[in-house]
């Protein structure tokens, strides 16, 4: 009885680590994404300070972050997006706003792809 | 350099404990699930060890699931017999009665070199002195020899035969085990008189002295360097 509750437990503490882990990775990406989105949105409007402070924001967010990322998101992933993030950022500071779509596009794809690998699906089981 | 030695570690303690918990069976004939468990432990630990990119979650997430469904499987298997030998297989009886059951050989995918070969390990050399002979589950073969070839027991001689019980080993390379020694009820006075009545100055001089439950003593000195 008490292996058969030592394995349920430890399986019902794995499912809920699970279920954070899923939370969390659907929580950062959506705000990154909300954020990068919301930078280039600025830029184009003419609003080059809103476009800086969002874009500094979304990278003190991916920073701010690292307890979880570095302990539950591949180090390659960690590091694409991060960059993605500093060409953003170089971009709206640089006013060029095609290249800042651009870049918004690449971290988005970046945070969507770490999002699809936790989220349970056909694809990223097999 | 550090992270990988800090993963190792903790890959190591991990698997230390996962493997103590599921009991020393793993350590030596594995059934079916507890192979694949040890196979797949073993892959999954070494990975993040190689790569210091891919979390360590990565592997002691896997290993803690193994580890409990191995656990449900044992108990589920315990609980239902259909289920056990549906996961874990059933003995196959290789010989019976005296008699090669060739099915059941072509069912193992045992050739007759292989049934001898295994009957060699269990130190039977003819095949017609064995009466039963089965593969286990766990790939080990028990062998029953016919009555007339089994040795001779005691009690089939008429003997009275004293039982010595198991030897507890007293001193272990030259270092006195205390709680061996409590456990036989004896105490250091008691063991330094028997060195001397063996010739020993001192317990370094032993490479290994043992008592059986009748009290008997057998000691060995360590070689001279």
């Amino acid at each position: 009885m008490r292996r058969l509750i030592t394995a349920l437990v430890l399986l019902g503490i794995l499912a809920g680590l699970s279920l954070w882990d899923l939370h969390q990775v659907q929580t950062l990406s959506d705000q990154l994404c909300a954020l990068t989105a919301l930078s280039v949105r600025a830029l184009r409007e003419g609003d080059r300070a809103a476009a800086i402070s969002s874009a500094d924001t979304a990278l003190r967010l991916w920073d701010e972050a690292e307890g979880y990322t570095h302990i539950f998101i591949r180090h390659s992933e960690i590091d694409s997006t991060a960059d993605a993030l500093f060409e953003l950022k170089a971009a709206v500071l640089s006013g060029d706003a095609e290249s800042a779509q651009a870049m918004q596009e690449m971290a988005a794809y970046h945070l969507m792809s770490i999002r699809t690998m936790e989220e349970l699906s056909l694809g990223s089981v097999f | 350099m550090i992270i990988l030695l800090f993963r190792t570690v903790i890959a190591f303690v991990t698997l230390l404990l996962f493997f103590r918990l599921l009991g020393k069976r793993q350590l030596g004939e594995l059934e079916l699930s507890e192979l694949t468990v040890s196979m797949l432990i073993a892959d999954i630990a070494a990975i993040p060890l190689q790569d210091i990119g891919i979390p360590l979650i990565n592997a002691l997430v896997p290993i803690a699931a193994l580890f409990a469904l191995e656990l449900l499987l044992s108990v589920a298997g315990e609980k239902s017999v259909r289920l056990r030998g549906l996961l874990w297989g059933k003995p196959c009886f290789l010989v019976e009665k005296g008699q090669i059951n060739q099915q059941e050989m072509a069912r193992c995918h045992l050739t007759p070199d292989e049934l001898m070969l295994e009957l060699r390990r269990q130190s039977v050399d003819d095949p017609a002195t064995v009466e039963y002979a089965l593969l286990e589950t766990d790939g080990t073969l028990s062998v029953l020899l016919k009555p007339e070839s089994r040795p001779a027991t005691a009690a089939q001689l008429g003997l009275s035969v004293q039982s010595v019980g198991y030897a507890t080993i007293i001193i272990e390379q030259g270092r006195i085990l205390g709680d061996n020694l409590r456990k036989i009820g004896r105490n250091r006075r008691w063991l330094y008189a028997e060195l001397r009545r063996h010739g020993f100055g001192d317990a370094r001089e032993v490479y290994i002295l043992t008592v059986n439950a009748a009290g008997q003593v057998y000691i060995a000195g360590k070689e001279k360097e």
